[in-house]
């Protein structure tokens, strides 16, 4: 294949085009002016450590580098890099560019001139497993922390599935085998309001609220049953969750069975609401 | 002891930086907080509004003992309580207050990062109804191994009782961005890259990632050892090379807030 890009320096001329890139990449993920903030205010901003990929005069990828002081043990501390937002146009993924623009980054002159000694970085496992790791021989550290959350409101969930287009995006990706789709899933998960999702053969519907003539009742961890989006085998994960009752779900015996046969298709509308949802 | 509750107020910064160093000395795996930092991350971050920055103070002696730091998205960028203050009645204070602050900017949803040691902080979150999940995964790539050994070495020599030695690091595999050999001398108790290769001392052969993992606490240099993954010649000297890489494994509790995310 003949490359039809090429990576470089980010210039101040780049900001607007990377700005959108980064906005459509990941949508309104802490909207207003982050790139700004994070980038371009940012006091230990460093031009030289954000790569830019171009084809054509338009940027189609960037990856980001911010430098740091970073403790390594309780008095130690060290000069790093934390790998920032990584984004390519969809229409250039999968070309190896973001690799590209990552290798650009970790060879600045930058890093050898202010004895940057390491980088790191918050990566989705799967692209870390891809990439970093082998790539750039990166190990994932074990941190203590214990995160919590509590989901207050599903508002933003609910008025994610009034948008017609995406409703619209969803049902073109029902499996053929199953149009006849009809089922009414509660989900009670800990820290977090009931959920009711309705499907129907022309509509979707979710509901802030604990229906009473639910077929499927999903009961159980919100991070156990999102855990399992993105990754591989789902199937196995959910019934390993099952099994260890990290997960119940009760319900009618044939909506259970309907419900495995279209499981592709609720697989794919839990990925595209996460997708939306970040 | 009263406190009362305050909002940010300029000039605060340095001392909240100063509180949250204070706070997770023990702790690495974040970018030390200095003034100029703290201001960028926490009060210029376009998710924070004034409103969202909590402070309590001592209400005698105005001593600031607590602050959290809250986004308009839920995160709870950062939240600290002094070491040396009640820390239950102070978090169930603040608690309060971030949850009216939530409620008041009608959040979703609300995240928190918890150090695994902090029972305290732990029990409250659990008290307030929160669920336990998965933090982001932390990955970690040395791109410059002499700079991080040169470093750690200020906190391994004190626990270190190898006398005077060459060290030769013969890395196999590297990646093209890191130099593949290198020496280092010890004597007096302190450690210093040589600007050449030495020809004499002992060397030590071991492929790039695994010197990498044994440096970042992820493997035992005698485990390496036993695995065939670290070739010491001579094979003598073998427990002073086990002695030393052990010294400079890092070994800390890495903890990191929700603010060093990004």
């Amino acid at each position: 294949m003949i490359r039809m890009y090429k990576c470089r320096i980010f210039s101040a001329k780049d900001s607007d085009s990377v700005r959108e890139l980064i906005k459509t990449t990941f949508y309104d993920f802490l909207d207003g002016d982050y790139w700004d903030w994070k980038y371009l205010r940012n006091p230990y901003f460093d031009p030289s450590l954000v790569a830019v990929a171009e084809n054509n005069g338009e940027v189609i990828g960037c990856s980001h580098g911010i430098p740091r002081k970073f403790k390594i043990t309780e008095d130690v501390e060290v000069n790093s890099v934390l790998g920032g937002d990584l984004a390519v146009r969809p229409e250039y993924r999968g070309q190896g560019l973001g690799k590209e623009l990552l290798l650009q980054c970790r060879t600045q002159g930058t890093i050898k001139n202010q004895k940057i000694a390491l980088f790191y970085h918050f990566t989705n496992v799967n692209l870390a497993k891809e990439i970093h790791i082998p790539f750039f021989g990166d190990a994932e550290v074990t941190p203590s922390i214990k995160q919590f959350y509590k989901i207050t409101s599903w508002k933003k969930l609910v008025s994610l599935m009034e948008d017609k287009n995406i409703k619209q995006a969803l049902y073109k990706k029902v499996p053929s085998g199953s149009k006849d789709l009809d089922f009414i899933i509660l989900f009670r998960m800990t820290a977090a309001p009931p959920l009711t999702l309705r499907f129907s053969k022309e509509n979707v519907d979710l509901s802030e609220e604990e229906c009473e003539n639910a077929d499927i009742t999903i009961e159980g961890n919100l991070a156990t049953f999102t855990s399992f989006l993105g990754g591989k085998n789902i199937k196995w994960q959910l019934l390993k969750a099952i099994l260890k009752r990290k997960l119940k779900i009760k319900g009618k015996p044939w909506k259970l069975l309907k419900a495995y046969r279209d499981f592709d298709f609720f697989k794919t509308f839990a990925e595209t609401i996460t997708k939306y949802m970040r | 002891m009263e406190y009362e509750i305050q909002r940010y107020r300029e000039g605060d910064a340095t001392k909240l930086a100063e509180l949250f160093n204070r706070v997770h000395k023990r702790y690495a795996g974040f970018t030390p907080r200095t003034e100029d930092y703290w201001i960028w991350c926490c009060f210029q971050r376009p998710d924070v509004e004034n409103d969202g920055i909590i402070i309590v103070e001592e209400k005698q002696t105005r001593e600031i003992v607590g602050y959290a730091v809250l986004g308009k998205s839920g995160n709870v960028w950062e939240l600290c309580v002094d070491t040396k203050a009640p820390r239950e009645q102070i978090m169930l204070i603040m608690f309060e207050e971030i949850n009216g602050y939530f409620r008041k900017v009608n959040t979703d949803r609300i995240v928190i990062n918890v150090p695994s040691d902090d029972r305290v902080m732990q029990e409250t979150c659990r008290q307030m109804g929160l669920a336990e999940q998965t933090p982001s995964h932390m990955f970690v790539g040395i791109v410059d191994f002499e700079a991080l050994i040169q470093a750690l070495s200020k906190k391994s020599f004190e626990r270190m009782s190898v006398s005077k030695e060459i060290i030769t690091v013969k890395l196999l595999n590297a990646r093209p961005w890191i130099n593949p050999d290198f020496s280092m001398k010890i004597e007096n108790g302190k450690l210093e890259i040589l600007p050449y290769l030495a020809s004499d001392g002992l060397t030590v052969n071991v492929d790039s990632d695994i010197f990498a993992s044994l440096i970042l606490g992820k493997t035992k240099p005698l485990t390496a050892f036993v695995k065939r993954k670290l070739k010491i010649r001579p094979l003598r000297k073998i427990f002073r090379v086990l002695k030393f890489l052990d010294s400079i494994q890092i070994d800390s509790l890495w903890f990191y807030p929700l603010a060093d995310f990004g």
